[in-house]
């Protein structure tokens, strides 16, 4: 699979567990939710890497075209 | 260091955080079934199942079962984890953690998570229908992932993502029945070492990267690309592995200076060794190929090598699907004892 692809297929999926989980949050018992939040931030620190690197990629593409 | 009893209505991050747990401490959980997501925020605490009963369950509502971020020396051994909405367990930016002979199924995220984190062992654990069993992301190195069973998952067997995912070792794992491909390895210096992949829905990929080496692999029934090694992948080495009965080329090489060396590929059902318009310099030596379908080598590349290949034909009247088919029939007698003398 090309790569921009394969990272756009991962963020996308991200996107949906991230917003799924928030979605869900209502129906976790209060006193689990601390711990639902922080794994959230961290698949949202995944999101942001992932969204960097495919910004990253598509800079890339655009430089060489341009030469 | 001590012992510490855990019951499923203890809450282990909460216990963990507290002032009555040290490192080096065993938190040895009781039988039971679990509703909670443990984030493990101490190095070295090691979380034991007592007994072969204990089960984290999400209820498809929480997120992962262990979450071991910017920690090392954390051991998760035997426990069972179902029905969570992320990962099983997630490591992020951790070092030198051990994932033992848990059973992990029914995750809607990935089996175990390795995110930006290196020299972890995954090793003896059981996954099935996650999305992949394991997945190594974000520039993770140096991790062990040895004699795991993936199985039915809906991407990969084992992955690592991009080329920073590199030096990783993949030894003595078994994929079966994943949807993707039973190994999807990115980057440099991998090891795929004795690894049996079956009947998933492609074998071996291998990208963006170089000086991968893959010995000893057994991969059967793939139903799309068998082992195909990307454009640009260059010093890729190949040797010993058994690619048989699959159904298109046994391995597909679009890359340069790989050595595809004493492999055994039989009865594919399309060409053995493929080399591409963009092969070159490769060199395809010592590889035993019997009746691949319709021709065992073809190099479509420039200045590949091609020394000493043992080559067959078919047997007459064998298609590759007659002697896979008779060969299937033959491991089911061997393995039912009710057909024994039938």
């Amino acid at each position: 699979m090309d790569i921009k692809s394969k990272i756009e297929k991962e963020i996308s999926r991200m996107k949906q567990l991230i917003q799924d989980g928030e979605n869900i949050m209502g129906q976790v018992p209060k006193h689990l939710r601390h711990n639902q939040e922080f794994v959230l931030e961290i698949y949202k620190k995944k999101l942001a890497a992932l969204e960097q690197e495919l910004i990253r990629l598509e800079d890339l593409d655009s430089k060489k075209i341009r030469i | 260091m001590s012992v510490i009893n855990v019951t499923p209505i203890i809450d282990i991050t909460e216990l963990i955080a507290s002032d009555n747990v040290n490192e080096g401490d065993v938190i040895l959980l009781e039988e039971g079934i679990y509703f909670q997501t443990v984030n493990v925020l101490k190095n070295n605490i090691r979380i034991v199942a007592k007994g072969p009963g204990v089960i984290f369950d999400g209820r498809s509502t929480l997120l992962t079962a262990f979450t071991l971020p910017e920690v090392s020396g954390v051991v998760i051994e035997g426990i069972n984890i179902r029905y969570y909405r992320g990962d099983g367990i997630l490591i992020e930016f951790g070092s030198g953690n051990r994932i033992i002979n848990n059973t992990i199924n029914n995750m809607i995220e990935h089996g175990v998570e390795v995110i930006s984190s290196s020299s972890n062992l995954i090793w003896k654990n059981e996954i099935s229908n996650c999305y992949d069993g394991v997945l190594l992301i974000s520039g993770s190195t140096n991790n062990w992932v040895i004699e795991n069973v993936a199985r039915e998952c809906y991407g990969d067997g084992y992955e690592a993502f991009l080329d920073p995912d590199s030096n990783n070792a993949f030894i003595s794992n078994t994929a079966i029945g994943n949807r993707n491909n039973g190994l999807e390895i990115y980057g440099g210096n991998n090891l795929l070492l004795d690894n049996v992949l079956i009947d998933n829905g492609q074998g071996v990929i291998i990208n963006q990267g170089n000086s991968s080496i893959a010995i000893g692999n057994m991969i059967k029934g793939t139903k799309e690309g068998t082992y195909v090694i990307f454009d640009s992948y260059f010093n890729h080495f190949v040797s010993e592995n058994h690619i048989v009965c699959n159904r298109r080329e046994g391995i597909e090489n679009n890359g340069q200076f790989n050595m595809i060396v004493n492999n055994e590929i039989s009865n594919n059902g399309d060409t053995g060794i493929l080399l591409v318009e963009t092969s070159i310099l490769n060199l395809v030596m010592d590889n035993k190929l019997v009746c691949n379908i319709p021709q065992n080598i073809e190099d479509r590349g420039i200045d590949n090598y091609l020394i000493n290949n043992m080559e067959k034909p078919c047997e007459p009247c064998k298609s590759p699907t007659d002697v896979c088919v008779e060969r299937k029939d033959g491991e089911d007698n061997t393995t039912d004892g009710s057909k024994e003398g039938a």
